[in-house]
């Protein structure tokens, strides 16, 4: 750590000027225990179990399908962390074509929304409700 | 560069397609009114690309490093998927409800890329291909299923299909960037000799399984994600329903049968008889589960339905639980059994499905209310509907039993007798309201008001009667199928 940044944080009052030495210096001690894999698979199971219950409890079309992305992102982050982990190029070019087909089923989404809402004037999913049973 | 144009040369039933879909969407841009130019267009495709597969019989190769392969096996699959569609493009002209809706002709060409998504979709060995594949199915049949624009209950379906869709799939891919993880490949064949060395004992394995299953289940509409079907079925216009029930849950078994054969049994030993799943991961015992909850939901809840499409809902994720009587055994008289079933599969939901065109383009009503009397109006269409429901319950005769004769024996003959009983028994089941169907149509009279009779042109009569044929020459003289379907139950790389 450097010296003259902490006398310099603990002589300034400006706040965000603290933050950032903090966080820079936060950052450093990460670096030095090394982040292994584990914290990215981590991190990708968290935002999927996230984009799995935000599909589940959101009421909202178009927030369900804002979730159906974060899982495909939760997807695409695990496949880079794994590829880069095995030293396979494979799982980088799968994320290449998940990104694809997310961005063409997410453009068909939003068409389905629309010619939903032009005859129902509701994205609210419980009001979806006429085929039932 | 050498080997893509090797590749090439086994790749021209789908180069032949891809090129269709192109021609058809630029003759649609020239003739800019509805007309059966695009859809001959599009049948004359269809053929030609039919033609190259059978030429494709019996060869066994693997194309495009790994990624895809030809064998009987996908071979099989892609007539099955050129046939069906034929029929569904026919059916879509008769149907007033594609001709009712504001667009031209888009349904046809959105319809032979299905049959391309479907054809790859049989023959991918590679769980990027496979996801690949499923997305162009399961894309296009989104925008199929609302294409009704105007009616809320199609662009509901569509939604309701959307949502669950993407879910799925999403569930799928994350299992299966796990699989990668665990093993470093997306070859299949790679992951199966791999797992096998390594013994299937870390649990995640058995999770990954799980989550892999919800994508290819939500295709076959197997139980516990089955609830789209009943909605899409009854929100999308019935040759597109027709379609789903038909080449999209076919689709999901040729990948669901490839990925968990090959990739969880010990390599290269389905085909000997005797059955070696990688130590741990016992998946056929989760695959009894769900077919016979599959069969149970299926026919008991069918029999409180009175829409006609919510009903064939209900009894085609019943028929998914059947086949997948078949996977359980997993050697190749059960894999015979699947086949003989799709076929007989095909031609039974196809001729109820159009049987049921014709019935809702006159009354323009799919309630089993409103069919009261239908055979004193218009005869030769209930009669044919009643044929197909006969050969849906398996009544002997018709092709349908000749299906669920083969699966149960097959079963039979590797000592799973309760299973095969529980098929009987829920065969049982289902002639209840297939003859349900029947009882409205023959023994009701119809009310006062509309007790006319009803006449349908020529060509109607035509492909009803194309489609009767089969349904019960092949339930007495089935040689032919049963024979197709041992040649065909050979798969790239297993013995």
């Amino acid at each position: 750590m450097n010296l003259w940044l902490f006398i310099l944080m603990l002589s300034s009052c400006d706040i965000r000027f603290i933050l950032l030495v903090l966080f820079l210096n936060l950052s450093l001690l990460l670096i030095n225990i090394m982040i292994d894999i584990n914290f990215y698979l981590i991190l990708s199971a968290i935002l999927f179990a996230i984009g799995v219950i935000g599909v589940l409890v959101r009421r909202n079309a178009i927030i369900i399908f804002m979730c159906i992305e974060l899982m495909l992102n939760a997807v695409n982050i695990s496949l880079v962390s794994f590829s880069s982990f095995l030293g396979n190029s494979s799982g980088q070019i799968f994320v290449f074509f998940v990104m694809t087909v997310a961005a063409a089923e997410a453009a068909i989404g939003l068409a389905i929304v629309i010619s939903l809402f032009r005859n129902k004037e509701t994205l609210n999913i419980d009001e979806i409700n006429i085929l039932k049973w | 560069m050498e080997q893509t144009i090797i590749s090439l040369k086994n790749f021209i039933p789908e180069c032949v397609l891809i090129v269709t879909i192109l021609v058809c969407l630029l003759a649609d841009l020239i003739v800019r009114k509805k007309s059966a130019v695009v859809a001959v267009i599009g049948i004359a495709g269809l053929f030609v690309s039919g033609w190259f597969v059978i030429g494709q019989f019996g060869v066994k190769e693997s194309v495009f490093f790994g990624m895809v392969v030809i064998d009987p096996y996908s071979v099989f699959f892609k007539l099955l998927f050129i046939v069906s569609t034929v029929f569904i493009i026919l059916f879509s002209l008769a149907s007033k409800e594609i001709k009712d809706s504001t667009h031209t002709n888009e349904h046809v060409y959105l319809m032979i890329s299905l049959t391309l998504g479907a054809n790859l979709m049989a023959s991918s060995v590679n769980m990027l291909m496979m996801y690949l594949a499923l997305e162009t199915v399961s894309i296009t049949s989104y925008v199929l299923a609302g294409y009704m624009k105007k009616s809320k209950r199609s662009s509901e379906a569509a939604m309701k299909y959307v949502i669950y869709g993407a879910a799925s799939s999403g569930i799928m891919i994350y299992a299966m960037s796990l699989l990668y993880g665990y093993t470093g490949s997306m070859n299949i064949f790679e992951i199966s000799s791999i797992l096998s060395k390594m013994g299937g004992t870390n649990p995640m394995l058995v999770i990954v399984m799980v989550m892999i299953l919800a994508g290819f289940g939500y295709k076959i509409s197997s139980v516990p994600f089955h609830f789209w079907t009943p909605d899409v079925y009854e929100g999308a216009p019935i040759p597109v329903t027709g379609f789903l029930a038909v080449t999209s849950s076919a689709a999901g078994f040729a990948v669901l049968i490839r990925f968990f054969s090959v990739t969880f049994l010990k390599s290269t030993t389905m085909l000997n008889g005797s059955l070696q799943i990688i130590d741990g991961i016992r998946w056929t015992e989760i695959i009894i589960v769900l077919s016979v909850a599959s069969m149970i939901i299926g026919n008991f809840v069918a029999v409180w339905q009175m829409s006609f499409k919510r009903l064939l809902a209900y009894s085609s994720i019943a028929q998914g639980g059947y086949i997948m009587l078949g996977l359980v055994v997993a050697n190749q008289q059960g894999l015979t059994a699947i086949f003989v079933y799709l076929v007989a599969y095909m031609i039974m939901n196809l001729g109820a499905f159009y049987a049921l065109i014709m019935i809702s383009n006159k009354l323009n009503s799919d309630d089993i209310n409103d069919m009261k009397g239908f055979a004193y109006r218009a005869p030769a269409v209930a009669v044919g509907m009643g044929i197909f429901m006969f050969a849906l319950s398996g009544i002997p005769a018709t092709v349908g039993f000749v299906g669920k004769f083969y699966l149960f024996s097959a079963l039979i003959e590797s000592n799973m007798i309760w299973l095969a009983l529980v098929g009987m028994m829920n065969s049982v089941v289902s002639l209840f309201f297939y003859i349900k169907v029947l009882k409205y149509m023959f023994l009701s009279k119809p009310d006062e008001e509309n007790s006319g009779k009803i006449y349908y042109g020529i060509a109607g009569y035509v492909l009803l009667f194309i489609l009767v044929i089969p349904t019960l020459l092949l339930g007495i003289y089935f040689g032919p199928i049963v024979r197709f379907a041992e040649m065909s139950a050979v798969m790239f790389g297993l013995k």
